[in-house]
């Protein structure tokens, strides 16, 4: 706990920002909240006092009668109902700016991690198993609201309480106050200190129980596999190993907060045997006056303890957003974030040039390497190479997802990051090899990215794609839903959607990675046939490891460990003695045959 | 993302009355330290005894009339030793109750896996992974946080109520009048904001989990969010649910805001009325049983007392219906029957026959859906190999599964070695298969552990050795660590066919009897895929195998090639019978050659 530079200050400040005014008034509420709260044992204590001895020169200074009887007692509860109408209209104050400050900050707070998370690049999201980021950002979210909407008042309001107690009790008797007020800070000094010594045993817990759901997520999403494998028994054993990881660390995290609980409530006792003998021993040496003052101590000492048992939680839950404040910090401060700094407009001229361009994710193997390519316009463009040979890199360095660690890449003679990202969406679309869909309507899956579209391009996308006659013979037709509880579909059907997502589009540059895998042939070359006859003036880049659908390209790169080491038409490559032909051999032997 | 399809998380909304056979189920799986935690309550109520006692010896205090010349020491004594009794009871209760609910829940979730470990397909085609990852954070941590706090809360509460009215009546019976006055009404006050409130918070949690479930989707489908350049329109989307949440969320807040403060005032107009009523018992000195000042301060202190735990009580209560409804769900999968289980008699010997046959076979995936195989009938010989093809969503993959027993058969049987598959023990059926699906999914580790996922004891030396003879060693080899190379979903990107390559022989490196490859090879390079067909073509030569593939070439040395469509076996023979029959498989390849041209 760095308390300088936590990033809990930074996300607390920054999402309060501008409600200064409303904190100022919510604060003045609060000392005068807690002022009436200690008004009232006062009367009480006035009240014992006037019946165990009929004599106090202040409340005959309140209520200026000279003699007192008990009828002229009647005034104690007409006070006491006056007081009772102020904090009642305190309460509401108070409440109504802690909402509002609490709910504002909050929303700013979901706003910004929101946005963040769509700024972050594929670099980002490829190091973060989604699973894990989504379960922790729930989490943190989670803490920060409980953090904003209770704790962080149950902190302040706590501590005013407990400090105008102990002004309290200074004017009632200055031993006792004294006394009390040091035996209150030592305690605190000590369960601070073992607060800070739980601070890694938190981290640890948090990281252990990712790992927990981390590893419950695999088995869920691989159950499938698990089962034809026959390793369930060895699956629950890994998992009871997490569980019983997660245990024994929060076992140890439990000891040390249940410390630090402990430690404030004895003092709070040991402060209630304390001031309670040393008030009656001081009324004993007559440095206290009345016996009504023995029963405020003891009044103000026992209302701590429930304060106490608030602050300490509040102060746990502090501590632990403090965790999850580092995470989200740590999101925030990412700076893999996308480059969007271009201005310039990409027109419908479409010329991508591939200037020496290297590209490496993180362990300095290049993935690509040197690169010099210029794609032939509005053809359909194929390209081919082993598992793994960077295919699927190099459409997405196109479609700028990532940024080349060498060289550049130009469209119309600019560099690529010269454009917006937003003209070059409008220019181009992607179809990934695995097809995420979202959880609604088939219609507005493939509407996704021209929310805007009307059925008849809808209809028109999915019947290039060869999806149309399967999404009409389902009961709803287009108002199907996918994904969690709706039509679960096939791979095939999954690729097809994604296809019409990006034919929707009609983009002038089609990128189309390894998307027809799971189809069968008649199909895929139906897709690729209504391709190319309908989309003309689209530059499309195509990969796919079989042959037959790589025929209708009109020109061809070969990749080899992430190098284009052949280029050519389909003719000239399955001609010479290529490394094409190598790729390709087994089905140029049944050529052969 | 329309506002309805995210109906699966509003049951995380969900409340249900405490019921006593879930609070039995719990405790059942607690087990001892169920006991613990009942026990340590015997603490608690010690605990709170000597907090009301302290008050009484307040009230002795203020009552002695020697005060000023007593000796502390009797007074002294007594509240450090009630302190001391009530400290020590209290901190073993609740370290002992957080201990054993830690203790308890670490068992509840191996019951949870277990119990998820055990069901079948169809349940995991219903329930989608998110959905249960839901159930084991969000629904267990609401039971752990109703076996520690709430159900302590509740504890403690009813507790000072009860010590609290047995006191006032021991102090003078007539005490009572007032609270009893005082209760009912803060009840039926609690009461009718209660109703405004929970419709209020169901709204919220409503409103809530669908922005959580948004966001979830948002971060999974991010990437295409970014490539669609649809993070503007996403950003608007959220900002709805952020304001729909915020909105709530202040209703909510204020309507507490107004709760809490009416309580206490409810709580002081108590007061005031008992205070009259107490200086008319001491004017009058009426009663039989005269009040004291000291009376009247114990009587004030233990109404204060009382305030606060009916404030606990209703908002520890809400809490604990919503365990309730989390506990509902959690059971429902615990005590859930998968339908594919083993008989009595079910058979793990096995003798070395390996043929496989299908008689009468009809198969729906759901009541609803069409028949996806009728009357199919089908003998695979031992060692035989066959291959499955026909178009997509012809029934292949649904053989497949049904020989793997991912699901039972509708109507008609399915034998194997002469055995019905309903006979066989499910684990040594699949310990004797190797099914490999298109799919490729990895589970997070080294490519090693990966590969050695079937069998753990197989040497480094033993599993390079399989990988050379499938010609899948250089390939692995040349990965950024090799064979060390963390793959899977929290791993390094490697591409789909290398994960294709990693789950085919990690499925085949146990030797199988059975082989049922669907699709396996789809996004395999044909170079590699031409090694992998000979190793293959040399496994099936003692496997009975069945191949599922769209590529034809994978498929052209099997002994029968059999094709799928309306629900049967359309066509069957080997490749170069069916291309002479010029039928429905001659069209298929067909549609290749035109490729080719």
């Amino acid at each position: 706990m760095k308390n300088k530079s936590h990033p809990i200050f930074t996300l607390l400040s920054d999402s309060l920002l501008g409600q200064k005014k409303n904190i100022v008034i919510l604060i003045i509420t609060i000392f005068l909240f807690n002022f009436i709260e200690l008004l009232i044992p006062k009367l009480f204590q006035m009240l014992i006092d006037l019946l165990k001895n009929k004599e106090t020169t202040f409340m005959q200074w309140i209520i200026t009668i000279k003699e007192i009887n008990l009828e002229n007692l009647i005034f104690i509860p007409i006070i006491l109902f006056i007081l009772a109408l102020f904090k009642w209209m305190t309460s509401f104050i108070r409440i109504y700016y802690q909402s509002i400050i609490s709910q504002k900050a909050i929303y700013r707070l979901r706003e910004k991690i929101f946005a963040k998370v769509h700024q972050l690049n594929f670099k980002y999201h490829d190091n973060f198993h989604s699973g894990n980021l989504i379960s922790n950002m729930v989490e943190d979210i989670r803490y920060l609201n409980q953090f904003l909407d209770v704790g962080m008042f149950t902190l302040i309001e706590s501590t005013i309480y407990i400090s105008m107690s102990y002004i309290f009790l200074i004017i009632i008797s200055w031993p006792v106050g004294l006394l009390t007020i040091a035996i209150h800070l030592t305690s605190s000094l000590f369960s601070y200190l073992v607060l800070k010594k739980s601070y890694p045993r938190l981290i640890k817990t948090k990281e252990f129980f990712s790992n927990m759901v981390e590893d419950f997520t695999e088995n869920m999403e691989g159950n499938l596999i698990t089962n034809s494998l026959g390793i369930k028994d060895f699956k629950i054993d890994h998992n009871q190993q997490k569980v019983k990881e997660l245990h024994d660390s929060t076992q140890s995290e439990i000891l040390y907060i249940s410390l630090f609980h402990q430690i404030n409530i004895w003092s709070c006792y040991l402060n209630i045997f304390i001031g309670v003998s040393l008030s009656v021993y001081l009324y004993q040496i007559s440095l206290i006056y009345t016996v009504g003052s023995i029963f405020l101590i003891f009044y103000l000492l026992n209302a701590i303890i429930p304060r106490v048992r608030v602050l300490s939680r509040a102060a746990d839950l502090l501590v632990r957003t403090m965790v999850t404040a580092n995470r989200i910090e740590f999101i925030f401060n990412s700076k893999s974030i996308i480059n969007d700094n271009g201005s310039k407009l990409l027109k419908d001229q479409h010329n991508i040039k591939f200037d020496n361009v290297s590209f490496e994710y993180l362990n300095g193997k290049k993935v690509i390497n040197s690169i010099n390519i210029t794609l032939p316009q509005n053809k359909l463009i194929g390209l081919v190479g082993f598992t793994g040979s960077g295919k699927t890199t190099l459409l997405h360095l196109i479609a700028r997802f990532y940024e080349p660690t060498e060289g550049t890449i130009t469209i119309n003679d600019h560099n690529i990051d010269d454009f917006t990202i937003t003209s070059i969406r409008n220019k181009m679309a992607l179809v990934f090899q695995e097809t995420f869909l979202f959880s609604t309507t088939i219609f507005e899956n493939i509407s996704f990215g021209k929310p805007t579209a009307s059925v008849l391009e809808i209809e028109n996308a999915a019947k290039l794609a060869c999806i149309h006659e399967f999404i009409i013979s389902l009961p709803k037709g287009y108002q199907t839903k996918v994904g969690e509880k709706g039509v679960s579909l096939s791979g095939g059907q999954k690729q097809r959607l994604g296809i019409a997502r990006a034919l929707i589009l009609q983009p002038q540059i089609l990128l189309m990675d390894d998307c027809t895998s799971a189809l069968d042939a008649e199909t895929e070359i139906n897709i690729i046939r209504n391709i190319s006859i309908n989309r003309k003036n689209t530059t499309t880049v195509f990969t796919s490891q079989r042959l037959n659908s790589l025929v209708h390209c009109e020109y061809l790169y070969v990749m080899k460990s992430g190098e284009i080491i052949e280029e050519g038409s389909f003719e000239s490559l399955t001609q010479k003695d290529t490394y094409f032909n190598k790729i390709f051999s087994p089905k140029k032997e049944e050529n052969n045959e | 993302m329309s506002k309805e399809t995210l109906s699966e998380l509003d049951d995380v909304a969900k409340t249900r009355p405490i019921s006593s056979k879930l609070l039995l189920k719990i405790f059942k799986s607690m087990g001892i330290y169920a006991f613990i935690i009942i026990f340590s309550n015997i603490f608690l109520f010690i605990c709170l005894y000597t907090d009301i006692e302290i008050i009484s010896e307040i009230k002795l205090l203020i009552d002695n009339k020697n005060i000023k010349t007593d000796s502390l020491i009797s007074l002294v004594g007594m509240l450090g030793i009630l302190i001391l009794v009530n400290r020590v009871s209290g901190a073993t209760q609740f370290i002992s109750t957080i201990l054993s609910s830690n203790k308890a829940m670490q068992s509840l979730r191996n019951q949870f896996f277990q119990s998820l470990m055990l069901l079948s397909k169809r349940f995991y085609d219903k329930h989608k992974s998110g959905w249960l990852v839901a159930r084991a954070t969000g629904d267990m941590g609401s039971i752990f946080d109703f076996m520690t706090f709430a159900l302590m809360m509740i504890m403690i509460s009813l507790g000072i109520i009860g010590i609290s009215l047995f006191k006032l009546f021991q102090i003078n019976p007539t005490l009572l009048i007032p609270c009893l006055f005082l209760i009912p009404f803060l009840f039926l006050a609690t009461i009718l904001f209660k109703k405004r409130m929970t419709s209020n918070q169901r709204d919220l949690r409503d409103a809530n989990s669908r922005m959580i479930a948004y966001l979830s989707e948002s971060i999974k489908g991010v990437k295409v969010s970014q490539a669609f350049d649809r993070v503007t329109k996403n950003k608007e989307n959220f900002e709805e649910h952020n304001k729909k949440n915020f909105i709530l969320g202040l209703e909510t807040s204020k309507l507490n805001g107004l709760y809490m403060p009416s309580m206490e005032f409810i709580g002081t107009l108590g007061l005031i009325f008992a205070i009259i009523f107490g200086i008319y018992l001491i004017q009058s000195n009426q009663t039989t049983k005269p009040l004291s000042p000291g009376d009247l301060a114990a009587y004030l202190l233990l109404i204060s007392l009382m305030l606060f735990p009916i404030r606990l009580l209703v908002e520890f209560y809400s809490m604990s219906i919503s365990a309730m409804a989390s506990a509902e769900r959690i059971y429902e999968i615990i005590d859930m029957k998968s339908e594919i289980i083993d008989t009595d008699n079910t058979d793990t010997e096995f003798s070395k026959n390996w043929s496989i046959e299908l008689k009468n076979v009809d198969f729906q995936y759901d009541e609803s859906e069409p028949m996806v195989l009728k009357n199919l009938n089908l003998i695979i010989k031992e060692h035989e190999s066959i291959a499955l093809v026909g178009h997509t969503g012809a029934g292949k993959t649904t053989i497949a599964s049904l020989i793997s027993r991912f699901y039972d058969v509708k109507k008609g049987d399915i034998f194997i070695n002469n055995i019905n598959i309903k006979d066989i023990n499910l684990k040594t059926l699949h310990e004797k298969m190797a099914i490999v699906l298109q799919e490729g999914y990895l589970f997070s580790g080294t490519v090693f552990e990966n590969l050695r996922t079937r069998n753990p004891t197989l040497s480094n030396e033993e599993v390079i050795q399989f990988s050379k003879q499938m010609g899948t060693h250089e390939i692995f080899n040349a990965l950024p660590f090799g064979y060390d190379t963390v793959v899977g979903e929290s791993g390094h990107a490697i591409s789909h066919g290398q994960r294709q390559l990693i789950s085919l022989v990690r499925s085949l490196i146990t030797k199988p009897e059975i082989m049922i490859l669907d699709e396996a090879t789809s996004s395999i390079d044909v170079l590699t895929e031409s090694i992998l067909t000979n190793a293959i073509n040399n496994i099936s030569k003692n496997t009975t195998s069945i191949f599922i593939a769209h590529r034809l070439s994978t498929i052209k040395n099997v002994d029968r090639i059999l094709v799928i469509g309306n629900g049967g076996i359309m066509e069957e023979g080997n490749y170069d019978t069916l291309m002479k029959n010029k039928s429905h498989f001659y069209k298929l390849i067909n549609l290749y050659d035109e490729g080719k041209i």
